[in-house]
């Protein structure tokens, strides 16, 4: 049941023909893009009722800015800035509420791609493979936009640790997804 | 295709309003089809207040500088056009560079055309108040058209994004009025020009968040079953 891998000229593709008023090239990027930004949320937000409303924003959203998209720059970049916007909004919407520890059982939940998606997946895979107190720092303030004041605050660390932590945390995943072979 | 996956609401929420759009103009043309709004503000604002309140206007070479400030003001609206655009939001570098550009060229442009008119304390106020007031009424709605071009995108981070379409509105709208200013004196170049400035783009950010919270609660009447 999971879309296949697409590169970003077929979605580049989809989109200039979404924003001609073909509804079926929605339909095509909608079941390129949902389980991929689904997980993007999933790993965030605890309750799956959650995750689908936001990514149903999501493609409200994208529908409402289509026009907003600018071909032929890549489509994915796009969509993941509507994405944090999304979040964002949820985020303020959700108040002073504590951060979500248990993200990972929604994300379980989601089907994983077929093959590698060559960008989300070995982020994914960096990202699950640093330790979880430089990760949670820089999820915090790369994927979400929190401060490092308000980071530092929820985690109970020091505003000093929190960007060091982030900043280690950013060293490891450029190391990480770096080309083979390719020297620092 | 996965056609059966996308939900009732949103396929319905699409099929409303499916009819075909024009991709927005890059950052750059959308600042350049602001340049009317600030020829406007360079030679017809000075213009016609000086016809009316029989003042003189700087020499020729003044004008040049302010030429030089209406062209930062269009480089800064780019900039915040390019930031309205999710995916491409700008590096702290740029945004630092951006200010930092644009705070050295304000000062350049307004203390070194003009030497300090020697006023009383009391006239010196009045005149802190006459600028900024004067400012203000010409730029707020100067400020309407790139507001309304930042907000057919969808900008991640709206209070920096209308605090930087306020900069370069207050830029635009400096550049015309240093030529009518008869006061060249530091302290109120730098409070009552740049204070109507800084009042810009605080006036900026706060309509861009009201613009982005009236979004959201659209979006969440679409999400609800309301109308699109």
């Amino acid at each position: 049941m999971t879309a296949p891998p697409a590169d970003e000229s077929r979605l580049t593709q989809l989109m200039v023909a979404y924003q001609g008023g073909d509804a079926g090239a929605f339909e095509q990027l909608y079941a390129i893009l949902s389980d991929e930004v689904r997980r993007h949320f999933a790993r965030n937000h605890r309750e799956r009722r959650g995750v689908n409303d936001l990514v149903q924003d999501l493609f409200l959203e994208i529908h409402r800015s289509r026009r907003s998209y600018a071909p032929p720059l890549p489509v994915r970049p796009w969509v993941y800035g509507i994405a944090h916007n999304i979040s964002a909004r949820a985020r303020r919407a959700a108040g002073q509420q504590p951060w979500p520890s248990g993200a990972p059982d929604v994300l379980a939940e989601i089907p994983a791609p077929a093959e590698p998606l060559s960008d989300s997946l070995d982020i994914e895979q960096a990202l699950t493979a640093l330790p979880a107190n430089t990760r949670d720092p820089w999820l915090l303030h790369h994927v979400f936009g929190f401060s490092f004041d308000s980071i530092a605050r929820r985690l109970g660390i020091t505003v000093m640790a929190a960007k060091l932590r982030s900043s280690r945390a950013t060293r490891a995943l450029k190391l990480a997804l770096q080309p083979k072979g390719k020297s620092r | 295709m996965n056609e059966a996956r996308i939900p009732s609401l949103l396929r319905d929420a699409i099929s409303r309003d499916l009819e075909p759009v024009r991709p927005l103009a890059s950052p750059a043309l959308r600042a350049l089809a602001l340049l009317p709004v600030g020829v406007l503000l360079l030679v017809a604002f000075p213009a016609f207040w000086s016809w009316q309140h029989h003042v003189a206007r700087l020499p020729s070479p003044a004008w040049v500088l302010s030429a030089v400030e209406t062209l930062l003001s269009l480089l800064v609206l780019g900039a915040c056009f390019r930031e309205a655009v999710p995916g491409r939001s700008l590096s702290t570098r740029a945004i630092a560079c951006v200010l930092g550009v644009s705070g050295l060229v304000f000062v350049w442009v307004n203390l070194t055309t003009r030497s300090p008119a020697g006023v009383s304390e009391a006239l010196l106020l009045q005149w802190f108040g006459e600028c900024i007031t004067t400012a203000l009424t010409y730029s707020i709605p100067a400020l309407i058209a790139p507001a309304w071009l930042v907000s057919r995108a969808l900008p991640g981070r709206p209070a920096l994004t209308g605090a930087l379409c306020g900069l370069g509105t207050g830029l635009m709208a400096d550049a015309g009025m240093r030529i009518i200013c008869r006061d060249g004196d530091y302290v109120h170049v730098l409070v009552a020009h740049g204070g109507a400035i800084l009042i810009l783009v605080a006036l900026g950010a706060l309509s861009a968040c009201a613009i982005e919270v009236i979004k959201a609660r659209r979006l969440r009447r679409v999400r609800a079953g309301g109308v699109s």
